[in-house]
């Protein structure tokens, strides 16, 4: 049986974009539904996850390990083959999206990553500046509770402070990381968290639980504890968990958007929301295949947006690499998460050439497996040496780098894949260039030199070898000044589509080093406002 | 209250009630846990413990015995090699403190040096070696990171 719903506005995706567009939205007194095709995770699911986790001695435990068919959407990838990697996915699907599990790191754009192109000659630029873009991040900060420090020499301006001072350096960043760092000239400086580190807004601070995944203390900012709370129950609100999108219905001409049509993903049974405007903020991947089955009639023929061949192109990411080290001594307890970082290799980099990515130090013991070097180190000869592994393992840490792509990929729909209702998946070509290339291998040669630096007594080969990708998905529905460019505008309104907007990761013309949770949250943020009619934070 | 502080509190509430020997499926610790299964003789004998862990040890060989995903890694593919290195060591062995590679079958050593790697990089081994609190257990005393291991 087909429920039918009217809405002012229809959300689609209750991660941290939608959720935050929801909460603002909701307080002008609008008709608002918010739905996601992933459950609502209660406090006591949270707990039972890390419970099963401790049971079944998996860390790698994870919200969608157990979600009903048709929750989590497949994607394909190319296969690895020469500048082709796989793009491992590691999304997920509920209400909080991926940031249900992520790490928290509020790390803002340069100014300079929003015009690449005129400045470096590469990537795409945005069609607004950082200074139309910083009061959102701003505000952004003050609505997840951003701990940080104003001790970053590399960052571009900012207009006021952070909400509270940033975590207390560990033992290992203060005494290695940092000196070691220092003695190269670099600076080590505060890592901002979503993570207070006093009680802010309801939320405990942090009390070094080390499972930020499910964080036990609520302390992490997820969209699911923080913003649904302030909405859940409201009259105006319907929040809709369990329900996937499957196409937007457009007029004939194409030019604007009439229902979204949806299936609960328990029965199968259909879902038709009318609502005044339409926004999308599912995330990097399905946010491009949204618009791709969505194509209609007239200027929607190739998918909404799509006029001027843009939609699924500029797919970009994050390279991840690590390298594992003996450092000698042990190397403190930890908090499960690093309270140090540099972005040093965000400005002293010739960006004509390269690209820049974050450097950030760890005690290995957070999450990083390192029993495979540890083991290979405490082996002599022949001989393994449990009593040498055992007195090893404190002492292992890790140097990790967030690498800034190019943005060369592509998502378009398969045809020959289908998801559990029937619709082509997304497939993502992940294309890696010469550049790209050869920025992982300088940070594999900073970090060596910042081993040496620290004194390490081993280190490995650059980890992983073939690319870690997978994490921030973006550009695939890029912001531009005209089709030509992109997929919406300055505003986020979709091309040819005069009441479709889009918010997440994928409207970034182009991804800096940083996390990309804080620039999203700043463009929801910011779309709230022009839909409201204001134009200033 | 507010909904959020008593969703924080219904998830610690739910998580603490949970006694760490719950999660042995039924197993609780200090029971007659020698390990007597050949996989567990390997966990006892080449793990992080040292003599006077004798109970945590236990407990997480049977954990370890207990989950399937983990045991799934090396059975039933390994049985002959882990039986013929569970006969080296005597019943209870713990603490081991090394391997001579040399004395091992060529099956034997394919499957002992990944058995390693592998148990060295549980999160709760690596906590348990660098007297790290249990993983998800929200610590009062949250500075504990800032200061110089003793």
């Amino acid at each position: 049986m087909t429920q039918e719903m009217r809405a002012d506005y229809c959300i689609a995706g209750a991660g941290p974009a939608g959720s935050v567009l929801a909460t603002k939205l909701a307080a002008t007194g609008k008709r608002i539904v918010l739905l996601d095709q992933g459950p609502s995770y209660s406090e006591s699911e949270r707990s039972a996850m890390l419970r099963r986790g401790l049971e079944t001695l998996n860390d790698y435990a994870d919200y969608n390990d157990d979600a009903a068919q048709g929750t989590v959407t497949p994607h394909s990838s190319a296969a690895a083959d020469g500048q082709v990697v796989d793009w491992v996915a590691q999304r997920l699907f509920g209400i909080g999206g991926t940031a249900l599990h992520f790490e928290a790191i509020m790390g803002r754009p340069l100014a300079g990553d929003l015009k690449v192109r005129s400045l470096y000659g590469f990537g795409r630029d945005w069609p607004i500046g950082y200074e139309e873009l910083e009061p959102w991040l701003l505000r952004g900060e003050q609505e997840v509770g951003v701990a940080g420090n104003e001790d970053n020499p590399y960052a571009s301006p900012r207009s006021g402070p952070f909400p509270m001072a940033g975590h207390a350096y560990s033992y290992f960043d203060r005494e290695m990381f940092g000196p070691a760092l220092a003695s190269l000239g670099i600076t080590g400086h505060s890592c901002p968290r979503g993570i207070p580190t006093e009680p802010y807004r309801g939320r405990s601070e942090c009390l070094a639980c080390r499972a930020c995944k499910f964080c036990p203390s609520g302390a992490r900012y997820s969209a699911d504890r923080v913003h649904i709370p302030m909405i859940d129950g409201q009259e105006n609100v319907t929040i809709l968990p369990d329900v996937s999108l499957r196409r937007l219905e457009t007029s004939a001409v194409g030019d604007r958007v009439v229902a979204a049509h949806a299936v609960r993903v328990e029965d199968g049974s259909e879902v038709v929301i009318r609502a005044g405007r339409f926004v999308i903020a599912l995330g990097g991947v399905e946010t491009p295949r949204l618009l791709l089955l969505s194509a209609g009639g007239g200027a929607a023929g190739q998918g909404l947006g799509n006029m001027g061949g843009q939609l699924g192109r500029g797919f970009s990411d994050h390279v991840h690499p690590y390298v594992t080290c003996d450092i000698g001594r042990h190397a403190g307890s930890r908090l499960g998460f690093e309270t140090m970082v540099s972005e040093h290799f965000r400005q002293n980099v010739d960006r004509r050439e390269e690209n820049t990515y974050w450097m950030l130090g760890s005690a290995a013991m957070d999450w990083f497996p390192v029993g495979m070097e540890a083991a290979m180190w405490s082996t002599h000869g022949d001989v393994l040496s449990l009593d040498a592994l055992r007195e090893s393992l404190p002492r292992m840490v890790t140097l990790s780098g967030m690498v800034e792509l190019e943005g060369r990929g592509l998502v378009e729909l398969d045809a020959d894949s289908l998801d559990a209702f029937g619709s082509p998946i997304a497939k993502v070509t992940m294309t890696l260039t010469d550049r790209d290339r050869r920025t992982t291998e300088r940070m594999g040669e900073d970090a060596a030199r910042i081993g040496e630096a620290m004194g390490v007594t081993n280190m490995s080969e650059i980890t992983p070898p073939d690319f870690g990708l997978g994490y921030h998905p973006s550009g695939a529905t890029a912001m531009a000044n005209s089709p030509d460019d992109g997929v919406c505008d300055r505003d986020l309104k979709v091309f040819g589509a005069e009441n479709l907007y889009v918010v997440s990761s994928s409207v970034f013309p182009h991804m800096g080093a940083n996390p990309p949770t804080l620039t999203i949250i700043a463009l929801a943020l910011r779309l709230a406002a022009h839909l409201e009619g204001r134009r200033a934070v | 209250m507010s909904a959020r502080e008593w969703k924080r509190r219904e998830f610690i509430k739910v998580l603490m009630s949970m006694p760490v020997g719950y999660y042995a499926a039924g197993c609780a610790p200090g029971s007659d846990a020698t390990a007597p299964d050949p996989l567990g003789v390997l966990v006892l004998a080449l793990g992080p413990w040292s003599e006077g862990q004798r109970e945590r040890a236990e407990e997480f060989t049977q954990r370890f015995l207990a989950a399937e995903q983990v045991v799934g890694l090396y059975r039933p593919d390994s049985d002959g090699a882990i039986e013929s290195i569970a006969a080296r060591f005597p019943d209870g062995a713990m603490a081991v403190a090394d391997l001579d590679l040399t004395t091992f079958s060529a099956e034997e050593r394919e499957f002992v040096v990944p058995f390693v790697q592998q148990l060295y990089s549980f999160i709760e081994v690596r906590f348990d070696i660098a007297n790290e609190p249990r993983w998800g257990e929200c610590l009062g005393e949250r500075t504990r990171y800032t200061q110089a291991p003793s």
